[in-house]
């Protein structure tokens, strides 16, 4: 307790993290992303409705601190209306970005989001294409 | 409020001091989201703004998984407040805990 730094949160992670977008779980969701760890205190669940290859709805659900909520609020608005493979190219850079930056702590526990819609993608693909799908399964 | 907790003993402590833990939340939303929407500062033990990303190894000791640690919530009164002011804190806390329960993935 002895050092309490500003959080240093830019405006957009604090307008995403007042204000989340696509709050929830999409109900028979076409894949679900769920990432985080509880010791880290982050845990986080991107679920996705795809139609023609595209996502037309995004949701999500955060245990965690303001970025941890924050990024994955930017992340369903980046991924809103992407083609799979548009959406699957969001790094965890580009959330940061699209929030101007986030405190370099927050960067590797709380941005996960990216992660989490990744997730989702692969959990798409394993159901409706099949493990032998665009990606190579995972060892 | 369901899943509230006090942490410690609720005789042999600190008059002016509180130490609460929510479950499925986590400590700095809370303090963030109290001092933004509502001008309330609180502690959180989670020290999630702190360097180490750690929750209290208080509560850790005592037992308690990493999940149910993060929820650490510390109120303690000063010079300053007024009784008045306590309803108000009040339901500042109810208020931010049901929506950051709201968007939980826990």
């Amino acid at each position: 307790m002895e050092d309490f730094p500003p959080i240093g949160y830019s405006k957009k992670v604090m307008d995403h993290f007042m204000n989340p977008r696509n709050v929830g779980s999409i109900e028979n969701p076409d894949g679900v992303g769920r990432v985080g760890n509880p010791v880290c205190g982050d845990i986080m669940e991107v679920s996705i409705k795809v139609e023609k290859n595209i996502i037309n709805n995004v949701k999500f659900k955060t245990f965690g601190c303001g970025s941890a909520i924050a990024t994955a609020s930017m992340v369903t608005e980046l991924a809103q209306g992407k083609t799979l493979e548009e959406a699957e190219k969001i790094s965890r850079q580009d959330v940061a970005d699209e929030l101007d930056g986030l405190p370099p702590l927050k960067m590797h526990c709380s941005n996960l989001a990216a992660d989490a819609l990744h997730k989702a993608i692969e959990d798409y693909r394993l159901k409706k294409e099949g493990i032998s799908g665009q990606k190579e399964p995972e060892k | 409020m369901p899943e509230l907790f006090l942490t410690g003993s609720p005789y042999k402590r600190l008059p002016v001091h509180l130490s609460f833990r929510f479950s499925r939340i986590e400590g700095e939303s809370i303090l963030l989201y109290l001092d933004t929407a509502f001008n309330v500062q609180v502690a959180s033990g989670s020290a999630c703004s702190s360097r180490t990303l750690e929750p209290s190894h208080v509560l850790l000791t005592l037992g308690l998984k990493h999940e149910e640690a993060h929820g650490l919530m510390i109120t303690m009164l000063g010079l300053d407040n007024t009784i008045e002011e306590v309803p108000f804190v009040t339901d500042a806390i109810t208020k931010t805990v049901e929506r950051l329960r709201a968007i939980t993935a826990m």
